[in-house]
């Protein structure tokens, strides 16, 4: 054992020395009577589209990620303002708060920024997507990036149907080109950025997929991880203010064909063009390791339930497993962090299973002890994400290299 | 009485539909995995065959290389039958020979070959095509994995002894469980056939 614990102390010594972090920050009304179903949709996609395809690439330059994932009943105005407020954070650090839920607009108000609902009716209680932006702009970083994904107006209207609109989910794997164009938007930049998916006056809307009663979600998130795949494969130049330009034309195209109105998103950059750094390993010591009682305590609790402890536990197996991927370590430091790891946990044998990708059916199941000997010997996995953990194991799904 | 018959197929008709779409949508997904399990299988080969990297270490490779494949590289069992441990043909253009071989086998002759070195690729994952499923047992089915290899040996000064591509057939296994959730799909691969060999 201590050989195990001064292996993992050496190693996080001989890894880069500046820890760097890409902060997410979502909150995400899943509850909602109206919207939430939707909004379940709209989470799923951002984090299997968006956010766990940028941690992979982002993994290579260095950079490790830390999840604020509030969903359910853990979405609120409390919540936002405490985690907003008590972030902590490094000048190379890249922000990222993703809001999807209900917002309003004052009638008087000068600005032209929404105010979130967060999963609660108070007008008194509602937070200003401008007020996180600015909380967040003076903390360290490197790249900040607010957006709000709700209405700038107080209509609520149901989704349409759109025969010609499908949805596009692209595939498990990513070329070293896609990583590259993420890594050129996400460090080719230095800022801020705050964007809502509406002009003042305007709803957000949401649209039904495939045409399928079952799946609606927001035509933001949607049209952002659609883009987003253009940005991968290089068809659209990594830069922000491009980005939104794309997203921002598609998605008022699609809201003016079905509702015959305008959703025009709108948002103000502050960027500066900065280099790219060079592919180095992130600093695994950084992230907080749970403790084997909050680990088995999160096997036992309702995978629905978005808590303090599920992100830290979720952050940690994350953190560890995407070390086991990275090829800039020596495969032999690579198996010798599994041993350590493996020593850590009271138990091996815990499942792990594989989802197919925007999916919850599992296509893969297997020990953790021989998941961990997966990864570690792996050259064409390239990032691993825990969906879940609960009673019946550890859900991931894997992203390949292309 | 007309209008309940009618909505009542109607019902139906929907019901087919969306059954059908769910199990269209799992099928696509089981091939993607299967091509993924290939594409780390191919992986593995390539590792073991690398002479650049340490004999301990790609033993370790053919361990873990093992676990992809139904009963580990050991006998298993499909719908009460028992099999023999999966296995791999080689074929050569010299011998014209096929070489069946059980794969733990397979995997050590591969990390002791004579060469000064080899290189061993795999078609690419997104480029493996993958037949439909079809049902071999109550609760398994199969499907197979289409790559290429190439296969390169050197001698010790580097200079090229020997090249061919293969192509090879990988079949698959789908063991289908049911749970509280719903279905799952563990794919497992299978014996692999080799189909064509000719020199480079």
């Amino acid at each position: 054992m201590k050989k195990y614990i001064l292996l993992i102390a050496t190693l996080a010594t001989m890894l880069s020395i500046n820890a760097k972090t890409i902060h997410w920050i979502t909150f995400i009304d899943t509850t909602d009577p109206d919207v939430g179903k939707w909004d379940v949709l709209g989470r799923e996609q951002l984090y299997n589209r968006y956010i766990n395809l940028i941690n992979a690439a982002l993994d290579e330059k260095g950079y490790n990620h830390v999840l604020h994932d509030y969903y359910g009943a853990r979405t609120s105005p409390e919540n936002c303002k405490s985690v907003v407020e008590n972030l902590s954070t490094s000048p190379d650090d890249l922000i990222m708060f993703y809001y999807i839920g209900h917002g309003v607009r004052a009638y008087n108000d000068a600005t032209r920024w929404p105010q979130m609902a967060l999963a609660q009716d108070y007008d008194s209680k509602l937070v200003p997507l401008s007020w996180v932006h600015s909380t967040l702009k003076n903390k360290p970083h490197r790249l900040l990036v607010t957006i709000g994904m709700c209405c700038n107006s107080e209509a609520n209207i149901s989704p349409k149907s759109a025969p010609t609109f499908t949805a596009n989910y692209g595939n498990t794997f990513m070329s070293n080109e896609a990583s590259e164009n993420i890594a050129r938007l996400f460090l080719g930049q230095k800022g801020d950025i705050l964007l809502s998916s509406s002009s003042p006056k305007e709803p957000s809307r949401a649209i039904y997929i495939d045409n399928n009663r079952e799946k609606a979600m927001d035509v933001f998130t949607h049209i952002l991880t659609e883009i987003f795949s253009k940005i991968m494969d290089g068809s659209i130049t990594p830069d922000w203010d491009t980005f939104f330009k794309y997203v921002g034309d598609r998605v008022n195209t699609i809201v003016n064909e079905c509702y015959h109105e305008n959703q025009i998103p709108q948002w103000e950059s502050n960027l500066g063009s900065a280099e790219v750094p060079d592919n180095s390993v992130a600093q695994q010591s950084s992230t907080p390791v749970p403790t084997s009682e909050e680990i088995a305590r999160q096997q036992t609790s309702s995978d629905n339930e978005s808590t303090d402890e599920r992100d830290k536990i979720i952050n940690w197996f994350n953190t560890s497993f995407n070390l086991m991927l990275n090829r800039q370590l020596s495969d032999e430091k690579r198996i010798d962090f599994a041993e350590a790891f493996l020593s850590r946990l009271p138990d091996t044998d815990i499942q792990v299973r594989t989802l197919g990708q925007d999916s919850e059916v599992v296509v893969g199941r297997q020990s953790l002890e021989d998941f961990v000997g997966r990864l570690t010997t792996s050259r064409v996995l390239r990032g691993v994400s825990v969906a879940k953990i609960n009673e019946r194991g550890i859900f991931v799904r894997e992203i390949y290299q292309q | 009485m007309v209008k309940k018959i009618l909505s009542l197929l109607l019902l139906t008709l929907i019901w087919t539909s969306n059954a059908n779409a769910q199990e269209e949508e799992n099928q696509a997904l089981i091939q993607r995995r299967a091509a993924e399990m290939v594409s780390q299988l191919g992986d593995y080969l390539n590792y073991m065959a690398d002479k650049g990297k340490s004999y301990k270490t790609r033993q370790y490779y053919r361990k873990k290389a093992l676990n992809l494949f139904i009963g580990k590289g050991n006998s298993y069992e499909i719908g009460g039958r028992q099999f023999p441990a999966v296995s791999m043909q080689t074929t050569s253009v010299n011998t014209k020979a096929v070489r069946t071989t059980p794969m733990s086998t397979y995997f050590n002759n591969l990390i002791n070959l004579k060469y000064g070195n080899v290189s061993l690729t795999t078609t690419e994952v997104g480029k493996i095509k993958v037949s439909d499923l079809k049902k071999v047992d109550n609760d398994t089915y199969m499907c197979t994995c289409y790559i290429e290899q190439v296969f390169k040996g050197y001698s010790k000064d580097g200079r090229p002894i020997y090249a061919d591509i293969t192509r090879k057939s990988v079949m698959c296994y789908i063991t289908v469980e049911q749970t509280v959730t719903g279905p799952e799909y563990i794919v497992q691969l299978g014996n692999i056939t080799a189909t064509h060999t000719e020199r480079l």
